[in-house]
């Protein structure tokens, strides 16, 4: 077990691509990192700079005491899973799970012991003759995992592991990998786009967009305190509605104007506070954002901080639905416990409340205040 | 449905006239092997009397015991150099085709296309600067002249590399992060992987050096102690007359390694020489 540190990590290809901007972060000793964002953010580049499949442009990282900035791949001692099981596909399942102890010399008693125990716990021990071929795709994760616990490794590297299982495969393996990480206690790094399997899995989740940090966070705080725009649109499902709005401060409360809303802030609430010590009293290009479960339908009850919508479309998603609806303001969708009542329809106009102490706003930069 | 089953008759009916077509050479060998002496260029195939005026068997006797033809130690010959060609040759297109592949290193790209545009050039126009080269090394009538100038085979680093580079990077990066070094990558992912290659490649450096005539008669002397069996053949051949029944069961016998070889490893070569042509 040991933690990583990585320091003013850059990666910059030979093409002068920039895929890693200095990338600074310490993940603890047996704790539970997950890198999350979309497609081409540099999360997997910045692991493979951890396990020394990619080399490194500047800035040092360290696995326990040692700066591993040139250390080749098999002396770090680290364990991974690919995102395609990378399973050596003439080997048996035993024979793919004991090359890494055969390598480094390990008694084949002692071997054996370990292959038993580790196939024990991923139950997969009456699959130990057979070939990846002959395997479901579920095996053929398991055995991936298998072959990295087998070993005792500072720290075990999951490269989007579960995105070739269908969704409910993805799911118990999920809680599967949940329980490893109790039970072996080891530091794992584990790479997503998915945001959900980052809000399930991590101890602490960093955010990253275009090769750059945006947050870094437990789970919780990445989803109620977003630190900014992007990071409070990637993650939650569906994402925060946002809605531009021009900021006045007039008697005490600061208005958040739209063409369709006018909400009022008041003395005591955290934003006003901010947009006090910033000497903020009229200002544009704000942007409001509001989680779908933060606004709910009216019900006929009136209210300070409403917006008038119609409703587009509803995805009943059992037990909730999502109720998309339009207004002057735009677009958004708003998360009804699933009881619809009184019941509406498509095209109906309602009254939609939004919960003031759950707003965030974001100024011209996307940074939230 | 009857003209589809027409259909595959006439495939068939053709395929096996194809196939006789190509026995013929070994058919005529056979059959010129049992001849008596000095039938051989007669063409009479039913014997005019009793079957012994025209067949016999003693020319696949007569060869193996014939103090002037020392067969046993042709054949031993030529097992050592295509044998030693062949694996000798393959190893280092193994190793030349991994570095290509997997190894980036200044002028690549460079090196490989001068090696292949080389492979446009007749084989023959560089016999006589090997030759040249042979002789300044003192290696007339060495094991090293027969094998060396074939270890070279850039058609194997070609294929090789090839192969090497369709086998997943996933599979590599997996091995070097369970601790393999170049060799152990070479050993537990590269060579079972591409093992069918490697096969087909011995297979077909055996055959060409099995029957490789001209180099191994220019690099040896007559008295030289490495004459293998194709160049052993032509001794048949005299100043007057050629004893063809006795060169064709010396021949009867050079192809016996070869068709074994063949049966043994003619499901790897198949799916060798067949790889990458389908969709898998």
């Amino acid at each position: 077990m040991a933690s990583v540190i990585l320091s003013h990590v850059e990666k910059i290809y030979d093409n002068g691509f920039h895929a890693v901007h200095d990338f600074t972060l310490e993940v603890q000793d047996g704790e539970f990192m997950v890198f999350v964002g979309p497609s081409g953010c540099g999360k997997s580049t910045t692991m493979r700079m951890i396990a020394g499949l990619e080399s490194i442009s500047s800035g040092t990282i360290q696995i326990g005491d040692r700066i591993v900035n040139r250390i080749p791949p098999k002396d770090r001692n680290v364990a991974m899973v690919f995102q395609d099981y990378a399973l050596y596909p003439h080997m048996t399942v035993r024979e793919n799970m004991s090359l890494s102890l055969k390598l480094r010399k390990v008694p084949k008693q002692e071997i054996e012991k370990r292959v038993l125990h580790a196939a024990k716990v991923l139950d997969i021990d009456h699959v130990l003759d057979r070939k990846p071929k002959e395997l479901s795709g579920g095996q053929r994760q398991r055995v991936a995992v298998g072959r990295a616990i087998v070993r005792t490794p500072d720290v075990f590297m999951f490269d989007e592991p579960l995105s070739n299982l269908d969704p409910k495969l993805r799911t118990t393996m999920r809680v599967e990998l949940k329980k490893l990480h109790l039970t072996l206690k080891t530091t794992m790094i584990y790479v997503t786009h998915d945001q959900l399997e980052a809000m399930t899995l991590a101890d602490r989740i960093v955010v990253m967009n275009q090769g750059r940090i945006q947050q870094v966070g437990t789970p919780l705080e990445v989803y109620s305190k977003p630190a900014n725009k992007f990071v409070a649109g990637f993650i939650g499902t569906p994402p925060m509605n946002f809605f531009s709005c021009e900021v006045i401060r007039e008697n005490g409360t600061v208005h958040l104007k739209s063409d369709g809303f006018d909400f009022h802030v008041n003395r005591d609430h955290p934003l006003y506070q901010k947009l006090q010590e910033r000497g903020i009293s009229a200002s544009s290009g704000w942007t409001l954002g509001i989680r779908p479960e933060h606004m709910e339908l009216a019900r006929g009850k009136a209210g300070e901080n409403q917006i008038q919508a119609i409703v587009e479309v509803m995805e009943p998603m059992a037990p909730e639905v999502f109720v998309h609806l339009t207004s002057e303001s735009g677009e958004f969708v708003l998360r009804d416990d699933g009881l619809l009542k009184p019941v509406i329809r498509p095209g109906q106009k309602v009254k939609v409340n939004v919960d003031m102490d759950n707003i965030h706003l974001f100024d011209e930069e996307g940074i939230a205040l | 449905m009857m003209r589809l089953q027409m259909k595959k008759g006439m495939l068939y009916a053709a395929l096996i006239a194809f196939a006789l077509f190509s026995l013929m050479p070994l058919f005529f060998m056979v059959l010129t092997a049992m001849k008596q002496e000095g039938m051989a260029m007669k063409m009479q195939f039913i014997p005019d009397g009793p079957l012994e005026t025209l067949y016999t068997f003693k020319n696949f006797t007569e060869v193996l015991f014939n103090k002037d033809f020392p067969f046993f130690k042709f054949f031993l010959n030529s097992v050592i150099v295509a044998g030693l060609t062949a694996l000798l040759s393959t190893f280092i297109c193994l190793l030349a085709g991994y570095a290509f592949a997997r190894k980036n290193f200044p002028l690549k790209n460079f090196l490989f296309s001068i090696l292949l545009s080389a492979m446009m050039v007749p084989g023959m126009i560089f016999m006589v600067p090997q030759f040249a080269i042979i002789t300044n090394f003192g290696w007339m009538d060495t094991l090293a002249a027969l094998v060396i100038p074939h270890t070279a085979n850039i058609f194997g680093v070609f294929l090789l590399r090839q192969s090497i580079e369709k086998i997943p990077n996933s599979l590599f990066e997996a091995a070097e992060v369970d601790g393999a070094g170049d060799w152990q990558l070479m050993r537990y992912v590269v060579i079972p992987l591409v093992s069918p290659i490697l096969l087909t490649l011995i297979l077909l450096t055996f055959l060409g050096q099995w029957s490789n005539f001209l180099w191994q008669l220019i690099v040896n002397t007559p008295s030289s102690d490495w004459l293998t069996l194709p160049v052993g053949l032509a001794l048949f051949k005299g100043q007057y007359s050629i004893a063809w029944e006795k060169m064709m069961a010396a021949a009867c016998y050079s192809v016996f390694p070869v068709v074994i070889l063949f049966i043994f490893l003619q499901k790897y070569i198949i799916s060798g020489l067949t790889q990458g042509g389908v969709k898998e």
